[in-house]
């Protein structure tokens, strides 16, 4: 294939595939100059070496971020050595998978898209699971409490009629009793709940926070 | 031999390429593919990479009636360059006590060089 079929191949697959101007002109700009570059009589060579235009738009494609994020991988298989003929013919192996980095944006960005659903429904059931918490031990408290108050009267009573005195003072402690016993475990549990949660929470945002910006961070450095 | 290269070495080599002399894409290409077999298509991004770092900046220059591109290295590009280096020569350093069985052969050359001894002195 010579230069000019070579580069308007090039320039339709990749205004096809939605790249801007600007990219597809600096792209073109860049690969036209390696074929005046390699010279009139090489332009077969050339376009032989780039290899297929539509795997090379392809790849320029994904570069830019577009659809299907491919990323050779590159090997030192295949060092150029005239000295040992066949060496530079042998093609290198490319393995070519989908980068797991932009797997984890993707994610990112869906969470953050469905947000205003998930963010509100989340808020709703948390502060019923809290107000459900709440209820249960202010219950088991004011049962605790009436046995306080049986058990002060029965006191009282006992003095004026000592058989109620002591049935009230029974059934105070009673009450006392299954307040401590369920109360305190109960509170003990929620705590440990609510605070399991919310650890689990800061924690997988903060990975999928890092995962992105240390991906970002990753491609900027090179 | 199927020692991958890495994009980062990838990127330092061109750094270097360009430090040398401020050249155009083709002889950029033709310099890297003396030491390593890339291709045309993946020195590109490398050379997008380093201008959108701000490692390189490019500037045109009229050559036969058309349009050249030449690429210069910026001062940011030439620190992470010697930044680049120093950290290569740390791991060919590293690599090389083990892959070349650097320490145990230097042991080996100093018994040698004993035993050479002993008999002159004799």
């Amino acid at each position: 294939m010579r230069r000019l079929e070579y580069m308007s191949i090039l320039r339709q697959k990749l205004v096809e595939g939605g790249l801007s101007s600007e990219e597809t002109n600096d792209a073109l700009e860049f690969y036209e100059e390696l074929f005046l570059d390699g010279g009139y009589e090489n332009e077969e060579k050339t376009a032989q070496n780039l290899g297929d235009p539509e795997t090379l738009a392809k790849q320029i494609l994904a570069e830019n971020g577009a659809v299907g994020f491919v990323r050779p991988d590159y090997k030192m298989d295949d060092v150029i050595d005239p000295t040992r003929p066949g060496t530079s013919q042998a093609q290198p192996a490319r393995d070519y998978d989908i980068a797991p980095d932009n797997r984890k944006k993707a994610l990112l960005i869906l969470v953050i898209c469905t947000s205003f659903v998930w963010v509100p429904l989340g808020i709703g059931l948390l502060t019923g699971a809290f107000g459900i918490a709440i209820g249960i031990s202010a219950a088991l408290f004011s049962i605790g409490c009436v046995g306080i108050g049986l058990l002060v009267s029965g006191a009282i009573t006992l003095f004026q009629a000592p058989p109620v005195g002591i049935l009230l003072i029974g059934t105070g402690l009673f009450l006392i009793g299954l307040g401590v016993l369920v109360f305190m475990p109960f509170c003990k549990f929620a705590v440990g709940l609510f605070k399991k949660f919310f650890s689990w929470l800061v924690r997988s945002l903060k990975k999928l926070f890092n995962n992105a910006s240390s991906q970002k961070a990753v491609s900027d450095n090179g | 031999m199927s020692f991958p290269i890495s994009a980062g070495l990838l990127d330092s080599m061109v750094l270097a390429v360009v430090s040398s002399e401020d050249t155009y894409g083709y002889e950029i290409t033709q310099t890297m593919r003396k030491a390593v077999d890339v291709s045309e298509s993946t020195l590109y991004p490398v050379l997008k990479r380093l201008q959108k770092s701000q490692m390189l900046e490019t500037y045109d220059k009229e050559y036969m009636g058309r349009n050249r591109r030449y690429y210069h290295v910026t001062p940011k590009g030439a620190a992470q360059l010697s930044n680049y280096r120093s950290e290569w020569l740390e791991h060919k350093n590293k690599v090389d006590s083990i892959l070349m069985n650097d320490s145990i052969s230097k042991e080996n050359k100093e018994i040698k060089e004993e035993e050479e001894v002993l008999p002159q002195e004799a």
